[in-house]
């Protein structure tokens, strides 16, 4: 996978290339809102200002990339392995049931406490359906493109099951969703701009990128990921390896649900996660699957989703328009990398520099 | 318990197994033909919702639920061109590919419903009711099961069949299987490997397209944002489990159906089991027969993998 | 008269590596010509080009006369070119009949098949059961399958790329006899080797490659083996060779009746003894596919034996997972350095690190450090350039053999189990590895050579064991076994046997 969208080369034809991608999926993200008669000039600012434009703006904007970056740090570590990790909705859901029900029965904890506590249950949480689909993976040899996605939907039906019975608000009027945390276990936001999530995420993209450029776990991870044989022969232990990632994927996911649930949504209910999972995938794969990459591409999207959601009243924008951009744009990445293109890439900056000499 | 029995007894669950059913049954024989041919299609979720969703706008703007079909399976192929132009000539990942389609299409499809209609409130549309087999509906039991369903169902059972025989009886069957167990074998003896591989993906496009217009016009008559819900993956595992043949593929589809379908009228009796981990059933099911199965199976030798000539 | 063949001035690039510079090459009806070459000279592109699966940057092709355009197999065999490859491109898990179908063979009816086939095994036997499995039969077998689909699709060019590398001596004289019967027949026939003998053997006409350019074309008695020998390799590189007595010490690995079965049940290792001592070199011949994958498996950790035991000194061989911890100090050369050696998307140092071998690195690394560890390392092993940051992808197989060895060595192993070391590298990188392995015999390493190069079992080896059918013969005192004895193991026949040693000799 690595290859896939990391094609060789060099750093500039790197930005060419990541660039032509941007431009294309912008393009197809223009056409469709001139279609639906947006004013693109308007709709561009409207984002700008809801994206960025305030301290209010950007806290909004972090903490929507708090759960897709670290969903997306997981996807990234299973990737460098070739392992798919296409369970993070599931992981979410598991994880922010772990920590609401830390976080309402300990209520009597501390604050800072109750948080640690419910970040680390979250992790427990993702970590048991990540593990789970590892195990299945090295033990048995199911595909995990698969049983991620059956652990996805058993996760939601049994959170689910639970917001409507076991754990749901009985001041609720019946809707499905769990009493809200006290306000003690909320995470705080510093300075009225930066959520203490977005500090998490940066301190988990330095640990991911330890694993993976500092380790020899990390090394292990990576050549498991260019080809099995070699691998097998240095004496790694593959299945062990494969097992491993997805557990790490699935404290993320973990993490992620509990930091979304400790940070900004306050109880847990069956609607919680807006597809967070394969956004973070998508969030991986613009980010080639590094940690820095995966970061700088989460807090992209954040602000983007986070633009596009604020502006929709104002400038008419769907928020679909913000799925559309992001499959596109991975799509154009991917064909801007494979061989073919580089190779006409190549060639036409080559051609390019003689015409301006 | 033995409401539990009546429950499995009743009729209606196995015709509510094989209407819940289909569209995974569709898809799965369209991804047969992708990964008898070597390629493993993830964007089959976004073709079906591509599916559903241009055959209710076909059906809405031509009234008639069989034209809706056919722009439906043909929106659905225009999908799978992407996936195979990119996967295929371009030699790109092909479960990244699908990855990003999936996403791509969801945004369009609820993009393009609100951009149609206020709100993205799709009205209703004539789509394919049931439709009672003369003579044979009227037999007991097996009558209401099989002949009293949406037409679409005869159709189905129709393509298992003809899919196997394709697949395992014509030389055109045993040539896309080459391609998918050896490609550069099946290059060398002269067997145009994209032209096959290609003629797969179309298949497959259209048949998750099909799958995807069952699901809005032969169940619910409209089209709501994400309606494939992930039947796309089931179909994907419906492969696996059938061990990539179109017969057995009818069998573990089904096999999906009925336990969803008991978990859904199970909610409808005075049984006292909470319908959500009911709901849970058919997935746990899907893990457990999977990880029975998975030993036996022997997937195409070159699935997943691009072909290039060196 | 005009030739069958004829290309001109063929140009293919591979990126920066000219595989083929302006090749001119005639074959005329009727005859056997090799086309004689070292590994990477070319011979196989400039085939792949006749047989339309690649297609040259420049040049123009002839069959019969007539100017053609290949764009694919079907477009060469359409021209009447067919090709028969070493591993033959069949479709495994078909049986036989399905894969001749697929083949184009007859008008696309079983019928008409089954009368092409009739009519092909009037001439030129199939002999091997249609309904078989492919996967189920042998190479010798398999290769006959190719020239029987060939023959029905009305071929009159037949290449045979290598096909002796992977057959039985008896296997090669029959694939001899049958050409014989094709040329009668006939057709005419490209037989590309790198054997001098056998060239001298069949063929009518010789021509030699070298670096991707033609270098010359012979009638082959018009010239003589030192000549050829000379036009292939270009310059005199002399072979490294091992002199003066072993000093032998105690065993370090030692094979107790060590059988191997695998998946399918066959039995492809049985009841191998084997000693390797302190200061010798061993060396293993045999022909591909007799037993060699499960005995470097065995002995370099990949899986224990079914049967037996492995042991280093005098504890069995643990787990490979298990050799970092237990400290196993264990060096191996593995056969596919692409596949199994070499992880090629990662930079050299990753590499370094990867292997059971290497010395700690502790929890966190610093990478500076391993940087510049493994550029002293690589700058040890002669790696050029030795720049630790280069893909393992980018060097020429020479130089990522001498990164596996920098690898397996690290730890000054005292034991070397190596699986044909110098396969595919040109004649310097041969000789630098073969120095290599004396050197570690004279520190007095206990060195292991499984090879199917006989030339370099016996220029290495202090003692020869020959692999066949899974068995092991010897091994012997290089002294007391001479090349001809060791051919008539290979082929399964006793040392002693009266085997007319015209056909052994060709070895």
């Amino acid at each position: 996978m690595s290859r896939a969208l990391a094609g060789r080369g060099d750093t500039v034809m790197l930005i060419v290339r990541t660039g032509v991608a941007l431009l294309g999926a912008a393009l197809v993200g223009a056409i469709f809102l001139l279609l639906d008669g947006v004013d693109l000039a308007f709709a561009f600012e409207e984002i700008l200002n809801q994206s960025v434009g305030s301290s209010f703006a950007i806290k909004n904007s972090l903490i929507d990339a708090v759960p897709i970056t670290l969903v997306g740090l997981g996807v990234a570590v299973a990737f460098r392995a070739g392992i798919f990790n296409l369970g993070g909705e599931g992981q979410i859901y598991m994880g922010a049931l772990a920590a609401v029900l830390v976080v309402l029965n300990l209520s009597g904890l501390p604050g800072p406490l109750l948080i640690l506590l419910g970040l680390v249950a979250g992790m427990v949480g993702g970590g048991l359906w990540g593990g789970i689909a590892g195990g299945l993976r090295s033990r048995l040899g199911l595909s995990e493109i698969i049983t991620t996605i059956m652990l996805n939907f058993i996760a939601f039906w049994i959170v689910s099951y639970l917001v409507r019975g076991p754990i749901q608000d009985p001041g609720g009027a019946g809707y499905p969703y769990t009493e809200e945390i006290p306000t003690k276990a909320e995470l705080p936001v510093i300075g009225g701009m930066i959520p203490l999530g977005a500090v998490l995420l940066v301190v988990a993209a330095a640990l991911i990128w330890v694993l993976l450029e500092r380790t020899r776990m990390g090394i292990s991870i990576k050549s498991l990921g260019a080809g099995e044989a070699a691998g097998r022969f240095a004496g790694l232990k593959v299945e062990r390896t494969g097992f491993n990632v997805l557990l790490i994927a699935g404290l993320l996911g973990g993490l992620a649900g509990a930091a979304s649930l400790l940070g900004n949504e306050g109880r847990l209910s069956d609607f919680f996660s807006p597809g967070w999972g394969f956004i973070g995938v998508m969030t991986a794969l613009i980010g080639r699957g590094t940690a820095i990459g995966t970061l700088v591409a989460g807090l992209m999207i954040g602000f983007l989703t986070s633009g596009i959601s604020g502006a929709q009243s104002a400038a008419g924008i769907p928020t679909a328009t913000a799925q559309i951009l992001l499959g596109v744009f991975v799509l154009f990445l991917i064909i801007v990398n494979t061989d073919v293109v580089v190779r006409y890439l190549r060639r036409a900056a080559a051609s390019l520099r003689r015409a301006e000499r | 318990m033995s409401e539990f029995l009546d429950v499995l007894g009743s009729t209606a669950l196995y015709a509510t197994a094989i209407r819940l059913a289909l569209p995974i049954l569709f898809a799965a024989l369209g991804e047969v033909f992708a990964e008898r041919a070597g390629l493993v299609n993830v964007g089959l979720e976004g073709m079906m919702l591509m599916g559903a969703f241009a055959g209710v706008i076909g059906a809405h703007y031509t009234g008639s639920p069989w034209l809706g079909a056919v722009i439906g399976m043909l929106a659905a192929i225009g999908i799978a061109a992407i996936q195979a132009g990119v996967s295929i000539n371009l030699s790109g990942d092909q479960i990244v590919v699908g990855i990003a389609l999936n996403l791509a299409v969801l945004g369009i499809t609820s993009f393009l419903a609100r951009a149609i209609w206020e709100g993205g409130d799709v009205p209703k549309v004539d789509g394919f009711s049931a439709f009672s087999m003369p003579l044979l509906s009227g037999l007991p039991v097996i009558g209401s099961i099989l002949f009293k369903q949406s037409v679409l169902i005869y159709v189905a059972i129709a393509v298992a069949v003809f899919s196997w025989w394709v697949l395992t009886r014509t030389s055109w069957g045993l040539r896309l299987r080459a391609c998918g167990e050896d490609p550069h074998s099946a290059d060398s003896l002269g067997i145009p490997v994209f032209a096959y591989r290609w003629k797969a993906m179309m298949i497959c496009g259209a048949l998750a397209g099909l799958g995807g217009v069952f699901l809005s016009l032969g169940q619910l008559f409209t089209f709501s944002d994400n309606m494939s819900g992930g039947r796309g993956f089931i179909a994907l595992a419906v492969v696996i489990i059938a061990r990539w043949s179109p017969l057995r593929a009818l069998g573990a589809a089904f096999l999906f159906g009925a336990f969803e379908a008991f978990a859904l009228r199970v909610q409808v009796t005075d049984i006292d089991v909470p319908a959500e981990l009911m709901l849970a059933l058919p997935y746990v099911v899907t893990l457990l027969v999977y990880a029975g199965v998975v030993g036996r199976s022997r997937p195409p030798k070159s699935l997943g993998r691009e072909y290039s000539r060196g | 008269m005009p030739a069958l063949v004829r290309m001109n001035g063929i140009v293919k690039k591979f990126g920066d590596f000219t595989a083929s510079n302006d090749v001119d090459f005639e074959v005329e009806s009727g005859e056997v010509h090799a086309l004689l070459g070292e590994n990477g000279a070319g011979k196989t592109t400039l085939m792949n080009i006749l047989y339309g699966l690649c297609i040259p940057d420049e040049g123009e092709i002839e069959v019969g006369g007539d100017r053609v355009e290949l764009n694919g197999p079907a477009d060469a065999i359409e021209a009447g070119v067919g090709m028969v490859h070493q591993h033959p491109l069949l479709v495994d898990r078909l049986s036989v009949v399905e894969n001749l179908f697929l083949g184009g063979v007859g008008n696309g009816t079983e019928r008409g098949m089954r009368e092409a086939i009739a009519q092909v095994e009037a001439r030129f036997p199939l002999d091997v059961d249609p309904q078989a499995l492919v996967e189920d039969l042998p190479m010798s077998k398999r290769q006959r399958i190719e020239i029987v689909r060939c023959l029905a699709r009305g071929v009159r060019v037949l290449v045979l790329d290598e096909p002796t590398a992977v057959l039985t001596v008896d296997e090669v004289g029959d694939l001899f006899g049958e050409m014989r019967l094709l040329i009668e027949s006939g057709h005419s026939v490209i037989f590309i080797s790198h054997k001098l003998s056998e060239v001298a053997r069949i063929s009518d006409r010789v021509s030699v490659l070298r670096g991707g350019s033609m270098v010359g074309t012979w009638r082959t008695g018009e010239t003589n083996p030192s000549a050829l020998a000379q036009a292939m390799v270009g310059e005199q590189v002399t072979p490294a060779c091992r002199d003066g007595k072993p000093r032998v010490g105690a065993a370090r690995l030692t094979l107790r009746g060590c059988s191997v079965t695998d998946d399918d049940g066959q039995d492809v290792l049985q009841g191998v003894d084997l000693e390797v001592r302190e200061g010798e070199i061993v060396g293993i011949a045999g022909v591909e596919g007799n037993g060699q994958k499960p005995l470097a498996a065995v002995t370099q950790g990949v899986h224990p034996p079914t049967d037996g035991d492995v042991l280093l000194d005098s504890d069995p061989l643990p787990p490979i997972e298990e050799w970092k911890r237990r400290r196993v100090k264990l060096g191996r050369i593995p056969e596919d350095r692409r596949k199994e050696g070499l992880t090629l998307d990662a930079a050299l140092w990753e590499n370094l690190l990867t292997g059971p071998q290497c010395p700690d690195t502790g929890r966190v690394f610093s990478k500076r450090k391993m940087v510049e560890r493994a550029r002293v390392l690589l700058e040890e092993f002669g790696v050029s350039p030795p720049d630790p940051m280069r893909l393992a992808g980018q060097l020429s197989g020479g130089n990522q053999q001498k990164v596996i060895f920098a690898r397996e060595l690290w730890s000054d192993p005292g034991v070397v189990v190596a699986v044909n070391p110098t396969r595919g590298l040109d004649l310097r990188a041969q000789r630098e590895i073969h120095q290599r392995f004396l050197t570690l015999r004279d520190q007095g390493v206990a060195v292991l050579i499984i090879s199917t190069d006989l030339d370099e079992v016996t220029a290495l080896s202090d003692r020869i064991g020959v692999l066949y059918a899974g068995r092991l013969d010897g091994p012997h005192p290089a002294e007391e076994i001479d090349r001809q004895q060791i051919g008539l193991l290979m082929a399964g026949l006793s040392r002693q046997s009266e085997f007319d040693t015209e056909g052994g000799g060709l070895l």
